[in-house]
């Protein structure tokens, strides 16, 4: 969606047309919920904050600066439900979690580095990449890092977790590159 | 090209809670120190994120799309020019096919199985269309299982194409893969419609499916259900007019597909004493009389708390459900032998169970780890709940909880528990206590306790009320205590039965699981006035 295609979005939303914004949630929905969930362990909170980053944009959609990029615009808001997540669970977090969020806070900046993946509509050609992918890192990859799923598909593939990350991490460079390749 | 050991150290610390904290401060260190294992941890983690985004399911966003005007909201990115129908193909034909073998075994105790018949439904349907079809490919066959020289063999080839649009199965067993992984098995005689590739309509006849990780939320609609896959290995329905569910392992959401408008209020006339026979020597078994599926009617059901944990939520006010026979100990491994779990009407079943292996579920559920689609509305001011409950031990045990999902407004708690006692004479018993607190009011709302006791063994009719500030409790009909409330209006998203979500402020004890079994529950957004709460247990008691 072209930045001329947003604005006229925003407008008939502003306008009372308030469906229209569902055409925002298509076009920004994936990369969205991408951002969130390469930050939050648990996929059902990850989904439920991408959730709550779209209801708040739309209630604050007439103080969107036009002329700013609406996806960065989306990704703050993201960014700041996130915090808001990390500090109600306060105490309640997992040792997981709290090891996650200092990880998050040292690899910032690096984080902040958009790459070609995140855009949503290219989003789609992951999944062309997946399938090109040899079909044991393609197992992998479905089992989406998830610690339980790991040990499951560890033993269905009879080796060690260790060994299943380290597949991931192969699975993950080869998708970088056929996702640059295909760009 | 080896990767950074410390780099995959760092992938399995994000998510196993085998690494030590010796070992995460060090990676913490390292990490501070190194710029290069920085950037690739970021790209491993942004490249993670975006595959788990990619991979899941469409969600349902029922908050947002209440605050929109309500209507769906698609999800699906509209497709760049240069993602036809030729990538799609490309997708699904790519999955190595694999003909039905001695896999179908295993099968039939972990995949699972809908049976929804449909044929006056269909016929009932006419040419009614929904859901335009997609015009790419979003499944493809695997294979097929027919008497030789059948016509079906000619059209069902390995590896061909299907598009969304019907399916009409006369011979042998046809193997289908939908794009995100589902294998579904229709079994002829079988008509269903391919709506897209993560949802299918059963017309007619039995479809297993197989829901693999990573195709979570594939969706299967029937005349009376609707079947929401949550991540489970496997789940199964079947049934002749009832579409009941049966779950083996994992999580599953259904809901009913009859309108709520459709359904008709509860009231003493609509729950005819005659059905409900139960027969406690041959407990599990399908019921004698079967019940249209849009008629709310008293029926012999429970959910066997004690062997099936379970977390029930209604999707709309006033909304009725049943479970129709018990999960009884270990669900057998054979399909014929589980009984069927149903729901009727627009209410919602989400049932949580998880099996240490086929067929054998271990009794602990995790609702804490489940968020189910946020719905503020459950339980909110006045309400009632009621349901015929059976104790299967002297022990103390959680029978409800209603809870809120998330932080921001949890100021209110209600809680209704058993407590173990003993009669005089020795008899065990279990006094019910009823609970409904604002954060802060401390001691000063004590719970209600009930003047009459409940024993093991016995179906006893309970019944909890809201009016206004005054809380009722009902035993078998009857009054057994009531008192003041707390100021303010209650709001829940969630209710537990047989157990507590055991969060922060709960004692072990009180966060004890329920064991017993629980039949007929119901959910009203008013106070029933008590001679209706009666009514309603005098009507059904004499199946008890």
């Amino acid at each position: 969606m072209e930045p001329d295609e947003v604005r006229q979005v925003i407008d008939a939303v502003l306008a009372g047309r308030v469906h229209e914004f569902s055409k925002l949630v298509r076009e920004f929905g994936l990369s969205v919920r991408a951002f969130v969930h390469a930050r939050v362990f648990h996929a059902e909170d990850a989904e439920d904050i991408a959730q709550e980053t779209f209801i708040a944009a739309f209630r604050a959609l007439g103080d969107f600066e036009r002329g700013r990029e609406f996806g960065a615009w989306l990704t703050g808001i993201a960014r700041h439900r996130i915090l808001e997540h990390l500090r109600a669970r306060g105490r309640r977090l997992g040792a997981i979690e709290r090891f996650q969020n200092e990880v998050l806070h040292v690899i910032e900046t690096e984080m902040k580095t958009d790459g070609p993946h995140s855009r949503g509509e290219r989003l789609e050609a992951l999944l062309a990449c997946i399938e090109r992918l040899p079909d044991r890192l393609r197992r992998v990859v479905r089992a989406n890092l998830a610690s339980e799923k790991i040990t499951r598909l560890a033993q269905e593939m009879r080796t060690t977790a260790g060994a299943i990350y380290t597949l991931q991490w192969r699975a993950n460079r080869l998708l970088r590159e056929c996702m640059e390749n295909e760009l | 090209m080896k990767p950074d050991p410390d780099l995959i150290l760092l992938l399995q610390a994000w998510s196993d809670p085998e690494i030590s904290e010796t070992e995460r401060a060090r990676l913490l260190e390292r990490l501070a120190a190194d710029a290069e294992l920085r950037q690739s941890l970021a790209e491993q983690l942004t490249m993670c994120g975006a595959l788990r985004a990619v991979q899941a399911a469409e969600p349902r966003w029922l908050e947002l799309q209440d605050a929109l005007d309500g209507r769906p909201i698609n999800h699906r990115p509209l497709p760049p020019e240069d993602f036809d129908d030729q990538v799609m193909s490309r997708l699904i034909a790519s999955g190595a096919p694999e003909a039905p073998g001695p896999r179908w075994r295993r099968w039939l105790a972990l995949a699972a199985v809908v049976t929804l018949a449909g044929g006056l439904w269909w016929l009932s349907r006419g040419t009614e269309k929904t859901n335009g079809p997609s015009p790419v490919a979003v499944a493809s066959v695997v294979g097929l299982k027919a008497p030789e020289g059948s016509p079906a063999g000619d059209r069902w080839k390995p590896g061909g194409l299907l598009t969304a649009g019907p399916i009409d199965l006369t011979d042998g067993t046809l193997v289908i893969r939908t794009s995100p992984g589902v294998e579904l098995s229709l079994r002829a005689p079988v008509r269903v419609r391919l709506l897209s590739a993560d949802e299918i309509e059963v017309l007619e006849g039995n479809v297993l499916a197989k829901v693999p990780v990573g195709a979570e939320r594939f969706r299967m609609h029937g005349p009376t259900l609707r079947v929401e896959d949550l991540g489970t290995e496997s789940l199964s329905s079947g049934g002749t007019g009832l579409s009941p569910v049966r779950v083996f392992e994992g999580r599953t959401e259904a809901s009913g597909g009859s309108p709520i408008a459709n359904l008709p209020e509860l009231a003493p006339a609509d729950v005819p004493t005659g059905l409900g026979q139960r027969d406690e020597a041959n407990h599990g078994s399908p019921p004698d009389v079967e019940t249209p599926a849009d008629q709310v009617a008293a029926g012999p059901s429970a959910l066997d708390i004690g062997s099936y944990p379970g977390l029930v939520r209604s999707l709309r006010p006033s909304a009725y459900w049943r479970f129709e026979t018990a999960y009884a100990g270990r669900i057998p491994s054979e399909l014929p032998e589980v009984p069927p779990l149903e729901v009727i009407g627009d209410a919602r079943i989400v049932a949580v169970g998880h099996a240490n292996s086929a067929g054998e579920l271990s009794g602990t559920a995790r609702t804490d780890a489940f968020r189910p689609h946020f719905r503020p509305d459950m339980l909110a001011g006045d309400f009632t709940i009621t349901c015929w409950v059976r104790p299967q031990s002297p022990d103390s045990g959680v029978l409800f909880a209603a809870t809120r999902d998330d932080d921001r407004e949890r100021e209110f708690s209600l809680v209704v528990l058993a407590s173990a006692e003993t009669l005089s004479n020795g008899e065990p018993g279990l006094r019910v206590h009823f609970g409904l607190k604002r954060q802060g009011d401390g001691d000063d709302a004590p719970p209600l306790v009930a003047s009459k006791l409940i024993h093991p063994g016995r179906w006893h009719h309970l019944a909890i009320s809201r009016e206004g500030g005054l809380l009722r409790l009902y035993i078998d009909g009857k009054e057994s205590a009531s008192g003041k409330g707390p100021d303010g209006s209650p709001s829940f998203t969630r209710l537990l039965v047989g157990r507590h979500s055991a969060r922060k402020g709960t004692s072990p004890a009180a966060a004890r699981p329920f064991t017993g079994s629980f039949d007929e529950l119901a959910l009203f957004q008013r106070a029933l006035a008590g001679s209706t709460i009666a009514d309603l247990a005098k009507a059904a008691a004499g199946a008890r």
